[in-house]
Protein backbone atom coordinates (compact mmCIF):
# COMPACT_ATOMS: atom_id res chain seq x y z
CA UNK A 1 0.00 0.00 0.00
CA UNK A 2 3.19 2.71 1.19
CA UNK A 3 4.63 1.40 -2.02
CA UNK A 4 1.55 2.35 -4.51
CA UNK A 5 1.11 5.19 -3.28
CA UNK A 6 4.76 6.73 -3.54
CA UNK A 7 3.89 5.27 -7.15
CA UNK A 8 1.15 7.68 -7.21
CA UNK A 9 2.81 10.07 -6.10
CA UNK A 10 5.96 10.23 -8.92
CA UNK A 11 3.99 11.94 -11.88
CA UNK A 12 2.65 14.61 -9.40
CA UNK A 13 6.43 14.92 -8.45
CA UNK A 14 8.03 15.27 -11.82
CA UNK A 15 4.77 17.72 -12.58
CA UNK A 16 7.04 20.79 -13.54
CA UNK A 17 4.70 22.98 -12.59
CA UNK A 18 4.43 21.05 -9.38
CA UNK A 19 6.50 22.99 -7.32
CA UNK A 20 5.99 26.40 -8.76
CA UNK A 21 2.52 26.23 -7.96
CA UNK A 22 1.13 25.03 -4.34
CA UNK A 23 -2.44 25.08 -5.69
CA UNK A 24 -1.87 22.60 -8.45
CA UNK A 25 -0.42 20.87 -5.92
CA UNK A 26 -3.08 20.76 -3.99
CA UNK A 27 -5.82 20.70 -6.64
CA UNK A 28 -3.58 17.53 -8.09
CA UNK A 29 -3.39 15.85 -5.12
CA UNK A 30 -5.68 16.54 -2.42
CA UNK A 31 -4.48 13.91 -0.10
CA UNK A 32 -0.23 14.50 -1.09
CA UNK A 33 -0.50 16.34 2.36
CA UNK A 34 -1.98 14.16 4.11
CA UNK A 35 -0.56 11.37 2.59
CA UNK A 36 3.34 12.98 3.05
CA UNK A 37 2.22 13.21 6.55
CA UNK A 38 0.80 10.00 7.59
CA UNK A 39 2.74 7.95 5.37
CA UNK A 40 5.53 5.67 7.31
CA UNK A 41 7.55 6.53 3.87
CA UNK A 42 7.84 9.96 4.35
CA UNK A 43 11.69 9.55 4.01
CA UNK A 44 11.12 7.96 0.59
CA UNK A 45 8.77 10.78 -0.54
CA UNK A 46 10.73 13.60 0.54
CA UNK A 47 13.85 11.92 -0.83
CA UNK A 48 11.67 11.74 -4.23
CA UNK A 49 10.72 15.40 -3.73
CA UNK A 50 14.60 16.22 -3.51
CA UNK A 51 16.07 14.41 -5.94
CA UNK A 52 13.14 16.08 -8.27
CA UNK A 53 14.29 19.64 -7.61
CA UNK A 54 17.57 18.67 -8.48
CA UNK A 55 18.85 18.37 -4.69
CA UNK A 56 22.20 17.23 -4.40
CA UNK A 57 22.32 15.63 -1.58
CA UNK A 58 20.93 12.08 -1.70
CA UNK A 59 18.73 10.48 0.58
CA UNK A 60 21.27 8.63 2.47
CA UNK A 61 23.15 12.09 3.31
CA UNK A 62 20.02 13.12 4.38
CA UNK A 63 19.99 10.27 6.74
CA UNK A 64 23.09 10.63 8.38
CA UNK A 65 22.43 14.11 9.16
CA UNK A 66 19.33 13.08 10.72
CA UNK A 67 21.28 10.61 12.67
CA UNK A 68 23.88 12.67 13.46
CA UNK A 69 21.38 15.43 14.67
CA UNK A 70 19.73 12.50 17.00
CA UNK A 71 23.29 11.67 18.06
CA UNK A 72 24.13 14.99 18.87
CA UNK A 73 20.96 15.21 20.63
CA UNK A 74 21.55 12.46 22.75
CA UNK A 75 24.73 13.61 23.97
CA UNK A 76 23.57 16.77 25.01
CA UNK A 77 21.11 15.46 26.76
CA UNK A 78 23.12 12.80 28.57
CA UNK A 79 25.89 15.60 28.81
CA UNK A 80 23.88 18.85 29.77
CA UNK A 81 20.51 16.98 31.52
CA UNK A 82 17.17 17.93 30.57
CA UNK A 83 16.26 19.44 33.47
CA UNK A 84 19.33 22.00 33.35
CA UNK A 85 17.62 24.79 32.05
CA UNK A 86 15.16 24.49 34.76
CA UNK A 87 17.80 23.78 37.67
CA UNK A 88 20.47 26.00 36.88
CA UNK A 89 17.62 28.73 36.95
CA UNK A 90 17.15 28.27 40.62
CA UNK A 91 19.16 31.05 41.22
CA UNK A 92 22.46 32.12 39.96
CA UNK A 93 23.47 32.51 44.02
CA UNK A 94 23.94 28.89 43.78
CA UNK A 95 26.88 28.97 41.38
CA UNK A 96 28.74 31.39 44.04
CA UNK A 97 29.36 28.58 46.76
CA UNK A 98 32.70 27.97 45.77
CA UNK A 99 34.50 31.41 46.95
CA UNK A 100 32.10 34.58 47.89
CA UNK A 101 35.17 36.85 47.66
CA UNK A 102 36.17 38.04 43.99
CA UNK A 103 38.84 40.45 44.86
CA UNK A 104 42.37 38.69 45.11
CA UNK A 105 44.52 39.30 48.36
CA UNK A 106 47.19 41.57 46.77
CA UNK A 107 43.75 43.61 45.91
CA UNK A 108 41.98 43.53 49.09
CA UNK A 109 45.44 44.04 51.05
CA UNK A 110 45.37 47.26 49.02
CA UNK A 111 45.25 50.20 51.60
CA UNK A 112 45.80 53.61 49.25
CA UNK A 113 46.29 53.77 45.87
CA UNK A 114 47.01 56.49 43.13
CA UNK A 115 45.40 57.31 40.08
CA UNK A 116 46.67 58.54 37.47
CA UNK A 117 45.24 59.39 33.83
CA UNK A 118 47.38 57.91 30.40
CA UNK A 119 49.13 60.44 28.91
CA UNK A 120 47.91 58.48 25.45
CA UNK A 121 45.45 60.48 23.33
CA UNK A 122 41.84 59.15 23.42
CA UNK A 123 41.12 57.97 19.31
CA UNK A 124 38.16 58.84 17.55
CA UNK A 125 37.14 56.68 15.42
CA UNK A 126 34.07 57.60 13.01
CA UNK A 127 32.43 55.48 10.95
CA UNK A 128 29.85 57.03 8.54
CA UNK A 129 27.84 55.40 5.66
CA UNK A 130 27.67 58.41 3.82
CA UNK A 131 29.54 61.47 3.03
CA UNK A 132 26.12 64.11 1.49
CA UNK A 133 25.27 64.81 -1.40
CA UNK A 134 26.90 64.24 -4.77
CA UNK A 135 25.06 66.83 -6.80
CA UNK A 136 23.90 64.29 -8.93
CA UNK A 137 20.83 63.01 -6.77
CA UNK A 138 18.62 65.13 -9.27
CA UNK A 139 19.88 63.82 -12.10
CA UNK A 140 19.78 60.37 -10.91
CA UNK A 141 15.94 60.71 -9.71
CA UNK A 142 15.57 62.12 -13.37
CA UNK A 143 16.58 59.01 -15.00
CA UNK A 144 14.87 56.63 -11.70
CA UNK A 145 11.48 58.28 -13.66
CA UNK A 146 12.88 57.53 -16.76
CA UNK A 147 13.20 53.94 -15.78
CA UNK A 148 9.92 53.83 -14.01
CA UNK A 149 8.06 54.94 -17.30
CA UNK A 150 9.79 52.43 -19.46
CA UNK A 151 9.04 49.65 -17.39
CA UNK A 152 5.03 50.71 -17.56
CA UNK A 153 5.67 50.58 -21.23
CA UNK A 154 7.33 47.30 -21.14
CA UNK A 155 4.47 46.04 -19.10
CA UNK A 156 1.61 46.59 -21.09
CA UNK A 157 2.03 47.40 -25.14
CA UNK A 158 -1.00 49.96 -24.92
CA UNK A 159 1.22 51.43 -22.51
CA UNK A 160 3.19 53.34 -25.21
CA UNK A 161 0.37 55.38 -26.01
CA UNK A 162 0.28 57.18 -22.33
CA UNK A 163 4.27 57.28 -22.54
CA UNK A 164 3.99 61.36 -23.86
CA UNK A 165 1.62 61.38 -20.55
CA UNK A 166 3.49 59.50 -18.11
CA UNK A 167 7.55 59.96 -19.33
CA UNK A 168 7.19 64.03 -18.39
CA UNK A 169 5.35 63.15 -14.79
CA UNK A 170 8.05 60.17 -13.68
CA UNK A 171 11.01 62.71 -14.53
CA UNK A 172 9.24 65.43 -12.54
CA UNK A 173 8.53 62.81 -9.48
CA UNK A 174 12.20 61.41 -10.01
CA UNK A 175 13.95 64.69 -10.13
CA UNK A 176 11.95 66.33 -7.00
CA UNK A 177 12.40 63.15 -5.17
CA UNK A 178 16.35 63.42 -5.89
CA UNK A 179 16.33 66.79 -4.64
CA UNK A 180 14.16 65.87 -1.36
CA UNK A 181 16.91 63.29 -0.88
CA UNK A 182 19.61 65.14 -1.84
CA UNK A 183 18.35 67.93 1.04
CA UNK A 184 17.88 64.76 3.68
CA UNK A 185 21.59 64.08 2.54
CA UNK A 186 22.73 67.47 3.46
CA UNK A 187 20.93 67.68 6.52
CA UNK A 188 22.40 64.39 8.17
CA UNK A 189 25.97 65.26 6.96
CA UNK A 190 25.84 68.74 8.29
CA UNK A 191 24.16 66.66 11.30
CA UNK A 192 26.94 64.70 11.61
CA UNK A 193 29.45 66.98 11.02
CA UNK A 194 28.29 69.19 13.99
CA UNK A 195 28.61 65.67 15.87
CA UNK A 196 32.49 65.80 15.41
CA UNK A 197 32.13 69.46 16.56
CA UNK A 198 31.72 68.76 20.08
CA UNK A 199 34.01 69.65 22.61
CA UNK A 200 35.93 67.54 24.72
CA UNK A 201 35.57 64.77 21.84
CA UNK A 202 36.92 62.28 22.90
CA UNK A 203 36.46 62.47 26.47
CA UNK A 204 39.95 63.40 27.86
CA UNK A 205 41.65 60.99 29.83
CA UNK A 206 42.45 63.04 32.71
CA UNK A 207 38.46 63.86 33.44
CA UNK A 208 37.46 60.45 33.72
CA UNK A 209 40.69 59.76 36.04
CA UNK A 210 39.37 62.51 38.79
CA UNK A 211 36.22 61.85 38.09
CA UNK A 212 36.78 58.12 39.08
CA UNK A 213 38.85 59.52 42.34
CA UNK A 214 36.13 61.68 43.18
CA UNK A 215 33.94 58.36 43.57
CA UNK A 216 35.86 56.13 45.20
CA UNK A 217 36.15 59.06 47.62
CA UNK A 218 32.79 58.90 47.75
CA UNK A 219 31.74 55.67 47.84
CA UNK A 220 34.15 54.85 49.80
CA UNK A 221 36.22 52.21 47.70
CA UNK A 222 39.65 53.15 49.19
CA UNK A 223 41.82 55.60 50.02
CA UNK A 224 43.20 57.70 46.71
CA UNK A 225 45.28 59.92 45.64
CA UNK A 226 45.13 61.38 42.30
CA UNK A 227 48.03 62.41 40.04
CA UNK A 228 49.05 63.75 37.00
CA UNK A 229 50.70 61.76 33.87
CA UNK A 230 53.76 62.95 34.50
CA UNK A 231 53.55 62.53 38.78
CA UNK A 232 56.04 60.23 40.21
CA UNK A 233 54.15 57.87 42.63
CA UNK A 234 53.43 59.59 46.11
CA UNK A 235 55.66 57.55 49.07
CA UNK A 236 52.33 56.65 50.67
CA UNK A 237 50.52 54.73 47.75
CA UNK A 238 50.44 50.85 47.60
CA UNK A 239 49.50 51.17 43.43
CA UNK A 240 48.93 53.07 40.67
CA UNK A 241 45.77 52.75 38.69
CA UNK A 242 45.86 54.04 34.88
CA UNK A 243 42.54 55.19 33.88
CA UNK A 244 42.57 55.39 30.16
CA UNK A 245 40.14 56.44 27.71
CA UNK A 246 40.94 54.47 24.21
CA UNK A 247 38.67 55.88 21.53
CA UNK A 248 35.84 57.06 21.21
CA UNK A 249 33.58 55.39 18.43
CA UNK A 250 30.69 57.22 15.98
CA UNK A 251 29.08 55.04 14.06
CA UNK A 252 26.41 56.70 11.85
CA UNK A 253 23.90 54.72 9.95
CA UNK A 254 21.41 56.52 8.09
CA UNK A 255 19.55 59.10 10.49
CA UNK A 256 21.21 57.05 13.67
CA UNK A 257 24.38 57.98 15.41
CA UNK A 258 25.77 55.58 18.37
CA UNK A 259 28.68 56.42 20.52
CA UNK A 260 30.81 54.33 22.22
CA UNK A 261 33.40 55.24 24.66
CA UNK A 262 36.02 52.52 25.89
CA UNK A 263 38.01 53.14 29.11
CA UNK A 264 40.71 50.99 30.09
CA UNK A 265 41.92 50.48 33.78
CA UNK A 266 45.19 48.95 34.74
CA UNK A 267 46.38 48.51 38.31
CA UNK A 268 49.97 47.96 39.16
CA UNK A 269 52.41 48.40 42.03
CA UNK A 270 55.04 51.00 42.41
CA UNK A 271 57.43 48.41 40.87
CA UNK A 272 55.30 48.12 37.79
CA UNK A 273 54.70 44.86 38.59
CA UNK A 274 51.05 43.75 37.55
CA UNK A 275 48.46 43.78 40.19
CA UNK A 276 45.34 43.63 37.70
CA UNK A 277 45.85 43.43 34.06
CA UNK A 278 44.02 45.45 31.60
CA UNK A 279 39.99 45.62 31.98
CA UNK A 280 38.27 47.42 29.41
CA UNK A 281 34.70 48.87 29.54
CA UNK A 282 32.38 50.11 26.63
CA UNK A 283 29.60 52.47 26.78
CA UNK A 284 27.16 52.94 24.02
CA UNK A 285 24.33 55.05 23.35
CA UNK A 286 22.15 54.88 20.41
CA UNK A 287 20.10 58.25 19.31
CA UNK A 288 19.34 59.57 15.93
CA UNK A 289 21.95 61.94 14.46
CA UNK A 290 20.07 64.88 15.16
CA UNK A 291 18.69 64.02 18.64
CA UNK A 292 22.29 64.01 19.57
CA UNK A 293 22.93 67.86 18.27
CA UNK A 294 19.72 69.29 19.41
CA UNK A 295 19.32 71.44 22.63
CA UNK A 296 22.76 72.57 22.45
CA UNK A 297 24.00 68.63 22.29
CA UNK A 298 21.87 67.64 25.67
CA UNK A 299 22.12 64.16 24.65
CA UNK A 300 26.19 64.47 24.06
CA UNK A 301 26.50 66.09 27.63
CA UNK A 302 24.52 63.17 28.44
CA UNK A 303 26.27 60.92 27.30
CA UNK A 304 29.69 61.81 28.99
CA UNK A 305 28.37 62.36 32.30
CA UNK A 306 26.44 59.07 32.12
CA UNK A 307 29.53 57.27 30.82
CA UNK A 308 31.81 58.74 32.96
CA UNK A 309 29.20 57.56 36.29
CA UNK A 310 29.19 54.11 34.44
CA UNK A 311 33.23 53.93 34.49
CA UNK A 312 33.36 55.25 37.75
CA UNK A 313 31.06 52.70 39.35
CA UNK A 314 32.27 49.96 37.36
CA UNK A 315 36.15 50.18 38.05
CA UNK A 316 35.37 50.29 41.38
CA UNK A 317 33.26 47.45 41.65
CA UNK A 318 35.07 44.91 39.09
CA UNK A 319 38.61 45.97 40.52
CA UNK A 320 37.94 46.72 44.21
CA UNK A 321 33.80 45.58 45.53
CA UNK A 322 32.95 42.67 43.63
CA UNK A 323 31.40 40.07 46.40
CA UNK A 324 29.32 37.19 45.26
CA UNK A 325 27.17 35.66 48.04
CA UNK A 326 24.31 33.55 48.12
CA UNK A 327 21.56 35.66 48.02
CA UNK A 328 18.14 36.43 46.75
CA UNK A 329 17.46 40.03 45.58
CA UNK A 330 14.28 40.86 44.43
CA UNK A 331 11.58 43.85 43.64
CA UNK A 332 8.96 43.73 46.04
CA UNK A 333 5.81 46.27 46.93
CA UNK A 334 6.90 48.60 44.07
CA UNK A 335 4.46 51.20 43.91
CA UNK A 336 4.86 52.92 40.18
CA UNK A 337 0.99 54.60 40.03
CA UNK A 338 2.68 57.96 40.16
CA UNK A 339 5.53 59.94 38.41
CA UNK A 340 7.75 59.58 41.38
CA UNK A 341 7.35 55.83 42.22
CA UNK A 342 8.25 53.70 45.53
CA UNK A 343 10.83 50.84 44.10
CA UNK A 344 10.90 48.52 47.00
CA UNK A 345 13.51 45.10 47.07
CA UNK A 346 14.30 42.50 49.14
CA UNK A 347 17.74 41.01 50.42
CA UNK A 348 18.30 37.84 52.06
CA UNK A 349 21.38 35.84 51.95
CA UNK A 350 21.01 32.62 51.88
CA UNK A 351 24.37 31.47 54.01
CA UNK A 352 26.95 28.81 53.15
CA UNK A 353 29.33 31.08 51.45
CA UNK A 354 33.21 30.59 51.67
CA UNK A 355 34.97 33.64 52.04
CA UNK A 356 38.35 34.07 51.97
CA UNK A 357 40.55 34.44 55.02
CA UNK A 358 41.40 38.11 54.16
CA UNK A 359 37.69 38.97 53.92
CA UNK A 360 34.92 39.72 56.64
CA UNK A 361 31.52 37.69 56.25
CA UNK A 362 28.79 40.32 55.70
CA UNK A 363 25.55 41.14 56.70
CA UNK A 364 22.36 42.14 54.68
CA UNK A 365 20.94 44.32 57.51
CA UNK A 366 24.32 46.35 57.10
CA UNK A 367 24.02 46.63 53.10
CA UNK A 368 23.49 50.25 52.08
CA UNK A 369 22.51 50.48 48.31
CA UNK A 370 22.58 52.75 44.85
CA UNK A 371 19.78 52.86 42.72
CA UNK A 372 19.66 53.49 38.95
CA UNK A 373 17.04 54.29 37.12
CA UNK A 374 17.17 54.08 33.28
CA UNK A 375 15.51 54.99 30.39
CA UNK A 376 16.25 52.26 27.59
CA UNK A 377 20.15 53.59 27.25
CA UNK A 378 20.11 56.75 29.41
CA UNK A 379 20.48 56.95 32.88
CA UNK A 380 17.63 59.03 34.25
CA UNK A 381 17.75 58.88 38.05
CA UNK A 382 20.47 57.75 40.33
CA UNK A 383 20.51 57.56 44.36
CA UNK A 384 23.54 56.65 46.79
CA UNK A 385 23.79 55.38 50.34
CA UNK A 386 20.47 54.37 50.11
CA UNK A 387 19.60 52.81 54.26
CA UNK A 388 16.79 50.38 53.72
CA UNK A 389 15.09 48.54 51.25
CA UNK A 390 12.74 51.26 49.52
CA UNK A 391 13.03 54.37 47.90
CA UNK A 392 10.62 56.79 46.24
CA UNK A 393 12.24 58.40 43.50
CA UNK A 394 12.70 62.20 44.31
CA UNK A 395 12.19 64.11 40.40
CA UNK A 396 9.48 62.95 38.13
CA UNK A 397 9.93 60.87 35.94
CA UNK A 398 8.42 61.24 32.17
CA UNK A 399 4.59 59.93 32.00
CA UNK A 400 3.72 56.81 30.54
CA UNK A 401 7.44 55.67 29.67
CA UNK A 402 9.08 52.76 30.37
CA UNK A 403 12.11 51.66 32.83
CA UNK A 404 14.76 49.52 33.77
CA UNK A 405 15.68 50.07 37.29
CA UNK A 406 18.20 47.94 39.86
CA UNK A 407 20.35 48.14 42.86
CA UNK A 408 23.55 46.19 44.26
CA UNK A 409 24.39 46.00 47.44
CA UNK A 410 26.76 47.26 49.40
CA UNK A 411 28.40 46.08 52.19
CA UNK A 412 30.46 47.56 54.67
CA UNK A 413 34.10 45.77 55.50
CA UNK A 414 36.25 47.86 57.55
CA UNK A 415 37.11 51.60 56.36
CA UNK A 416 36.28 49.71 52.88
CA UNK A 417 33.13 48.49 50.80
CA UNK A 418 32.06 45.33 49.05
CA UNK A 419 29.34 45.73 46.03
CA UNK A 420 27.45 42.16 45.44
CA UNK A 421 25.29 41.95 42.23
CA UNK A 422 22.78 44.51 40.98
CA UNK A 423 19.27 43.36 40.84
CA UNK A 424 18.12 41.32 37.94
CA UNK A 425 14.97 40.31 36.41
CA UNK A 426 14.03 36.42 35.98
CA UNK A 427 13.40 35.72 32.83
CA UNK A 428 12.45 31.50 32.43
CA UNK A 429 15.64 30.73 35.07
CA UNK A 430 17.99 31.27 32.62
CA UNK A 431 21.29 33.60 33.95
CA UNK A 432 23.13 35.48 31.30
CA UNK A 433 27.00 35.61 31.99
CA UNK A 434 27.46 38.63 34.41
CA UNK A 435 30.79 39.95 32.06
CA UNK A 436 31.72 39.12 29.09
CA UNK A 437 35.74 38.39 30.60
CA UNK A 438 37.42 42.23 31.09
CA UNK A 439 34.67 43.85 28.70
CA UNK A 440 31.39 44.82 30.34
CA UNK A 441 28.57 45.71 27.52
CA UNK A 442 26.47 48.18 29.90
CA UNK A 443 23.71 47.75 27.50
CA UNK A 444 23.72 43.91 27.78
CA UNK A 445 23.89 44.02 31.30
CA UNK A 446 21.17 46.62 31.47
CA UNK A 447 18.85 44.54 29.85
CA UNK A 448 17.95 42.31 32.34
CA UNK A 449 17.16 45.17 34.94
CA UNK A 450 13.26 44.82 36.52
CA UNK A 451 11.12 47.19 34.21
CA UNK A 452 8.30 49.31 35.31
CA UNK A 453 6.00 51.96 33.73
CA UNK A 454 5.22 55.39 34.75
CA UNK A 455 1.35 56.25 34.24
CA UNK A 456 0.08 58.17 31.16
CA UNK A 457 -1.86 60.23 33.81
CA UNK A 458 -0.68 60.92 37.47
CA UNK A 459 -3.08 59.71 40.51
CA UNK A 460 -3.86 62.36 42.51
CA UNK B 1 19.61 1.96 7.12
CA UNK B 2 16.41 3.29 7.45
CA UNK B 3 15.78 1.56 10.91
CA UNK B 4 18.60 2.92 12.34
CA UNK B 5 17.17 6.63 11.57
CA UNK B 6 14.02 5.72 12.76
CA UNK B 7 15.42 3.94 16.54
CA UNK B 8 17.92 7.31 16.70
CA UNK B 9 14.65 9.82 16.02
CA UNK B 10 12.08 7.93 18.44
CA UNK B 11 14.97 7.64 20.94
CA UNK B 12 15.40 11.74 20.51
CA UNK B 13 11.83 12.83 20.28
CA UNK B 14 11.40 10.30 23.61
CA UNK B 15 14.53 11.77 25.42
CA UNK B 16 13.45 15.68 24.20
CA UNK B 17 9.71 15.08 24.80
CA UNK B 18 10.80 14.05 28.53
CA UNK B 19 12.49 17.48 28.68
CA UNK B 20 8.98 19.22 29.27
CA UNK B 21 8.07 17.73 32.55
CA UNK B 22 11.33 17.60 34.78
CA UNK B 23 10.97 16.60 38.23
CA UNK B 24 9.75 19.17 40.77
CA UNK B 25 12.56 21.69 41.63
CA UNK B 26 11.75 24.63 44.31
CA UNK B 27 13.18 27.98 42.80
CA UNK B 28 14.57 30.22 45.55
CA UNK B 29 13.31 33.05 43.56
CA UNK B 30 10.01 31.95 43.73
CA UNK B 31 10.09 31.54 47.75
CA UNK B 32 8.69 33.56 50.30
CA UNK B 33 10.74 35.88 52.36
CA UNK B 34 9.90 33.73 55.54
CA UNK B 35 10.58 30.06 54.27
CA UNK B 36 13.96 32.04 52.50
CA UNK B 37 15.17 33.45 56.29
CA UNK B 38 13.97 29.91 57.44
CA UNK B 39 16.22 28.21 54.80
CA UNK B 40 18.93 30.45 56.22
CA UNK B 41 19.12 29.48 59.35
CA UNK B 42 18.17 25.78 59.14
CA UNK B 43 19.54 23.49 61.92
CA UNK B 44 20.78 20.04 61.40
CA UNK B 45 20.14 17.99 64.59
CA UNK B 46 22.01 14.91 65.65
CA UNK B 47 19.85 11.70 65.07
CA UNK B 48 19.41 11.26 69.15
CA UNK B 49 18.30 14.38 69.51
CA UNK B 50 15.43 14.23 66.90
CA UNK B 51 12.85 13.04 68.95
CA UNK B 52 13.54 15.50 71.83
CA UNK B 53 10.40 16.84 73.41
CA UNK B 54 10.64 20.49 72.10
CA UNK B 55 10.59 19.32 68.36
CA UNK B 56 7.67 18.66 66.73
CA UNK B 57 8.18 16.24 62.83
CA UNK B 58 6.48 17.35 59.60
CA UNK B 59 7.63 14.27 58.31
CA UNK B 60 10.52 13.23 55.52
CA UNK B 61 11.50 15.59 52.91
CA UNK B 62 13.49 14.96 49.78
CA UNK B 63 15.93 16.80 47.79
CA UNK B 64 16.80 15.89 44.24
CA UNK B 65 19.46 16.58 42.09
CA UNK B 66 18.44 15.75 38.83
CA UNK B 67 20.55 17.42 36.45
CA UNK B 68 23.27 15.88 34.16
CA UNK B 69 26.79 17.03 33.33
CA UNK B 70 30.38 16.65 34.25
CA UNK B 71 30.87 19.72 35.57
CA UNK B 72 30.13 18.82 39.42
CA UNK B 73 31.92 16.37 41.55
CA UNK B 74 29.31 13.81 43.41
CA UNK B 75 30.04 15.88 46.65
CA UNK B 76 28.92 19.09 44.52
CA UNK B 77 25.87 17.54 43.39
CA UNK B 78 25.07 16.41 47.20
CA UNK B 79 25.46 19.49 48.39
CA UNK B 80 22.63 20.76 45.43
CA UNK B 81 20.31 17.91 46.39
CA UNK B 82 20.82 18.63 50.36
CA UNK B 83 20.05 22.68 49.19
CA UNK B 84 16.82 21.13 47.93
CA UNK B 85 15.83 19.30 50.75
CA UNK B 86 16.53 22.58 52.76
CA UNK B 87 14.01 24.68 50.55
CA UNK B 88 11.83 22.15 50.80
CA UNK B 89 12.15 21.81 54.85
CA UNK B 90 11.54 25.46 54.77
CA UNK B 91 8.89 25.78 52.76
CA UNK B 92 7.34 23.43 54.80
CA UNK B 93 7.53 25.35 58.28
CA UNK B 94 10.31 23.85 59.27
CA UNK B 95 13.18 25.15 61.36
CA UNK B 96 15.53 21.87 61.54
CA UNK B 97 15.86 18.74 59.83
CA UNK B 98 17.36 15.58 60.88
CA UNK B 99 20.95 14.48 58.83
CA UNK B 100 20.24 13.51 55.27
CA UNK B 101 20.44 10.36 53.73
CA UNK B 102 21.53 10.85 50.46
CA UNK B 103 21.89 8.15 47.26
CA UNK B 104 23.34 8.48 44.15
CA UNK B 105 20.99 7.06 41.95
CA UNK B 106 22.64 7.89 38.78
CA UNK B 107 20.01 7.55 35.53
CA UNK B 108 16.49 7.59 36.31
CA UNK B 109 14.82 8.14 32.57
CA UNK B 110 11.47 7.61 34.33
CA UNK B 111 11.75 10.61 35.78
CA UNK B 112 14.15 12.61 33.64
CA UNK B 113 17.17 12.85 35.70
CA UNK B 114 20.26 11.74 33.49
CA UNK B 115 22.46 12.03 36.82
CA UNK B 116 20.23 11.98 39.98
CA UNK B 117 20.91 12.61 43.93
CA UNK B 118 18.37 11.93 46.19
CA UNK B 119 18.39 13.30 49.67
CA UNK B 120 15.82 12.69 52.29
CA UNK B 121 15.67 14.29 55.80
CA UNK B 122 13.23 14.47 58.76
CA UNK B 123 11.61 17.69 59.01
CA UNK B 124 11.18 19.38 62.33
CA UNK B 125 9.90 22.70 63.86
CA UNK B 126 9.77 24.27 67.33
CA UNK B 127 7.03 23.30 69.39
Amino acid sequence: MQESKIKDLTPILRNPNYFNNLNALENSSGNLQLSLRRSKSNFRNLALIAAHRGDTERPENNMKQLCCICMISINVLLIQGCGSPFYMGQHPSTWYRESASDIPQNIASLEKIAIRPSNIRPRLIVDRDHEGPTGDEVVLGTLAGIDFAGEMVSEDASGVLLLPIVLPLAMVAGAISGSMRAEIMEAQKESADQLLKFEHLPIPSEVMAEQVQSYFAEAPVIDSVLITAADPAPDDVDAIMTIEVQSLHIGITGHDASMTLTAVAELRGKDRSTISNRRVFNYTVKNTVTEWVVNDSERWNEFVNDAIHYFATRISEELFQKIRVRHVLRPIDTDTRTHTPMLAWELILLGGDNYADWEQPIEAEEARYTLEIYQADRLVYSANHIDGTRHTVQKPLPACTSFRWSVPPIYPMGNKTRAGNWMRERSFGLVIAETVPHVTLARNQRKHYPKFKTPCRAIK
Amino acid sequence: MNSLANISIATAVMLLSACGTPVAISDYYKADTASLQRYARMAVIEESDTHSGGLQELGTVTGIYCKGGVALTHQEKRVEAIDQLLLKAAQRGATHISEPACTASGVDLANNCPNKVVCKAQAMQVR
